[in-house]
């Protein structure tokens, strides 16, 4: 569905690249994860493929559209949620659906369905000038929804919100998956990466560290662990064992026999732990 | 497209509807309308009062005492006195004020103006010739003067001053506001950054920018007709009116958008926009002064579009100035509506 080949991007039009050799396809159905710092050039990449920058080098094409000159078709596919929540603020949340779905020449949906679908239908008729940070973040995500899109851009989709909103919208996020929606999705937030995405890119500096499933990169990279409460003299201990070594599975082995175990889990590298180590630097 | 277009043109209307656009436009054709019917004098000429002494007894007396009687018939600042220190005693109460003595000076008729001395010459001039056109029209009334005016037909009113401002107004601000309305417009979208919203929607530049161009037309349309009603009232050819005000806004609109797609805020772009304005402003003073015409000044598409203006508000049958003028306006529209279309590929979405 999305094909990116030798993508460089400069804003100041010279070598001084923000993208540079950027490679890879997302397939049909799959979730695409852009994980990376800010300023890595997640965005850039982003904002190329939706058409906000020029293409400048390099080849990329969705769903066969070449993105160089983008087709209006191409635009009835795909839907974008943004970061920065940009809606008309003078204009209520059901009146900025209402004009955005007249922009489309295809199928939309129902926009009171959308909003109750986040939560806004109380709100609907609010001018959007008053809405707090949280609803404009769910009012620019379900404006994202309105031509059903078959590819899907999220940026930063959670950001902003509180525990229970983002959970709402994973949940929709992986209906939408569920139903066909191919999904890139660009954020600097591990856990929402780990948990939606089937493949990960990491991105730094510009370019593309590697690419693989959360769980690849974690048997890969992650050092398997086996965190344990344990008694020891009345008094009760916390400690990690690592699998691979001989002389922490020789320890482990001895609190098993002794039976002074209490709780005993298995613990994984994170997503940042594995970034941390592949590019030397944290999400943040 | 055209279910896009008319749904930016509702989007846009709602928007500055929210933002006052239109309690603004409306307000400020009131305020003008107010000033030019109550404020700005029918009269703006500054006459001085004229005392005059007759004196003269000789042959003439009874066709120049005409001649004063009718002008002090037709000009209520002319005063007939009883002397000739009666005049200057007026003239000392009175700084606006000039004295005629009717007298005889070599078995002649002699006039003698009493002027107090920092006159402009112009004034001292135009004076001195039209009380000599007077006296030799009465004393050569006997040879027969046809005078053949070309459309006879066309009985012409004389525009009162304040009247005469309005196509001023028309020009200033349903058009030259209109450039800076839609400046306003597109920055406060460029600050909520809705446009990047739009730009990944199917829609087109073409018609985003043609909703703006649309508003500023109905905004202009308004305040034309209110303050061009509430002025002249059914007198302007209204037709041509709306067309010439429509052409003008589309042009001045694109102009805004031109201006305002290079920059990210108002205050950057003030200055442009200030100067836009001065500039296109620069012709009001041939309106007021047609014989100050020169090159710099007729090229500026405001100094055509204000004589249109005139010709629709105060109708004299001179159609040449208005068709002139809408064909001028709309290859310039058709230019700059393409002008506005390509600084935007480039200004808004390329960087």
């Amino acid at each position: 569905m999305i094909k990116v080949k030798n993508l460089y991007h400069s804003y100041s039009n010279d070598t001084n690249y923000s993208v540079e050799d950027i490679n890879f396809e997302v397939e049909k159905g799959e979730i695409f994860g852009f994980l990376g710092p800010s300023g890595a050039g997640k965005s850039t990449t982003q904002k190329i493929l939706i058409g906000l920058l020029p293409l400048q080098k390099g080849e990329a094409s969705i769903s066969d559209y070449n993105i160089r000159s983008p087709k209006e078709e191409l635009f009835n596919l795909i839907g974008v949620s943004f970061e920065h929540p940009n809606v008309y603020r003078k204009l209520s949340g059901l009146e900025n659906l209402e004009f955005y779905r007249k922009m489309f020449s295809v199928k939309t949906e129902d926009p009171m369905k959308l909003l109750r679908m986040v939560g806004l239908e109380n709100a609907a008729k609010k001018k959007a000038d008053g809405y707090s940070k949280g609803m404009l973040q769910r009012l620019v995500f379900v404006r994202s929804m309105i031509n059903n899109p078959k590819i899907w851009f999220l940026d930063e989709p959670t950001s902003g919100l509180d525990p229970n909103s983002a959970s709402e919208i994973k949940k929709v996020i992986k209906e939408k998956n569920k139903e066909g929606a191919t999904i890139f999705l660009t954020t600097h937030n591990m856990y929402i990466a780990d948990e939606l995405c089937d493949r990960i890119a990491f991105i730094n500096e510009g370019k593309i560290e590697l690419i693989d499933s959360p769980r690849n990169l974690k048997l890969k990279y992650g050092e398997k662990l086996i965190k344990v409460e344990y008694k020891e003299n009345g008094k009760l201990k916390k400690e990690s064992f690592s699998m691979v070594n001989d002389k922490d599975r020789e320890m482990l082995n001895s609190l098993i026999s002794t039976g002074k175990i209490e709780t005993m889990h298995s613990q994984e590298a994170t997503l940042e732990e594995i970034f941390i180590k592949v590019t030397g630097r944290g999400l943040k | 497209m055209l279910k896009r277009y008319f749904g930016l043109l509702k989007k846009d209307i709602m928007v500055s509807f929210r933002n006052y656009f239109f309690l603004v436009v409306v307000g400020v054709a009131l305020i003008f309308v107010s000033i030019i019917n109550f404020v700005i004098p029918e009269d703006a000429e500054i006459k001085p009062n004229v005392y005059y002494y007759f004196e003269y007894e000789g042959e003439h007396k009874d066709l120049l005492r005409d001649v004063f009687k009718e002008s002090e018939a037709k000009h209520k600042k002319v005063t007939s006195v009883g002397s000739r220190e009666e005049i200057l005693e007026n003239m000392k109460k009175n700084f606006n004020s000039i004295g005629m003595v009717m007298g005889e000076r070599d078995n002649r008729p002699a006039l003698e103006f009493i002027l107090q001395g920092y006159e402009n010459q112009e004034v001292i001039n135009s004076l001195i010739l039209s009380m000599k056109d007077d006296i030799d029209a009465r004393v050569r009334a006997d040879i027969e003067i046809d005078t053949l005016l070309l459309k006879g037909e066309v009985e012409q009113e004389k525009v009162p001053f304040n009247k005469n401002v309005l196509p001023i107004f028309l020009t200033l601000e349903p058009i030259m506001l209109g450039f800076v309305m839609i400046a306003a417009f597109i920055f406060m979208e460029k600050d909520e950054e809705t446009i990047k919203a739009y730009r990944v929607s199917p829609g087109r530049l073409p018609e985003y920018l043609a909703s703006k161009i649309t508003l500023m037309v109905i905004l202009g349309l308004i305040s034309t007709l209110i303050s061009t009603a509430l002025v002249v009232g059914t007198k302007a050819n209204y037709l041509s009116l709306i067309v010439i005000v429509t052409l003008g806004s589309i042009f001045a609109s694109n102009l805004g958008l031109i201006v305002a797609s290079f920059f990210d805020s108002i205050s950057k772009s003030i200055i442009w926009i200030l100067s836009f304005n001065i500039v296109f402003s620069v012709p009001f003073a041939s309106y007021f002064m047609p014989n100050f015409a020169p090159l710099y000044i007729r090229i500026l598409p405001t100094y055509s579009l204000q004589f249109a203006l005139r010709e629709a508000v105060f109708p004299t049958g001179n159609m040449e100035v208005i068709y002139s003028t809408v064909m001028t306006f709309i290859v310039l529209s058709l230019i700059s509506y393409g002008l506005a279309i390509l600084a935007y590929k480039r200004n808004l979405v390329e960087n």
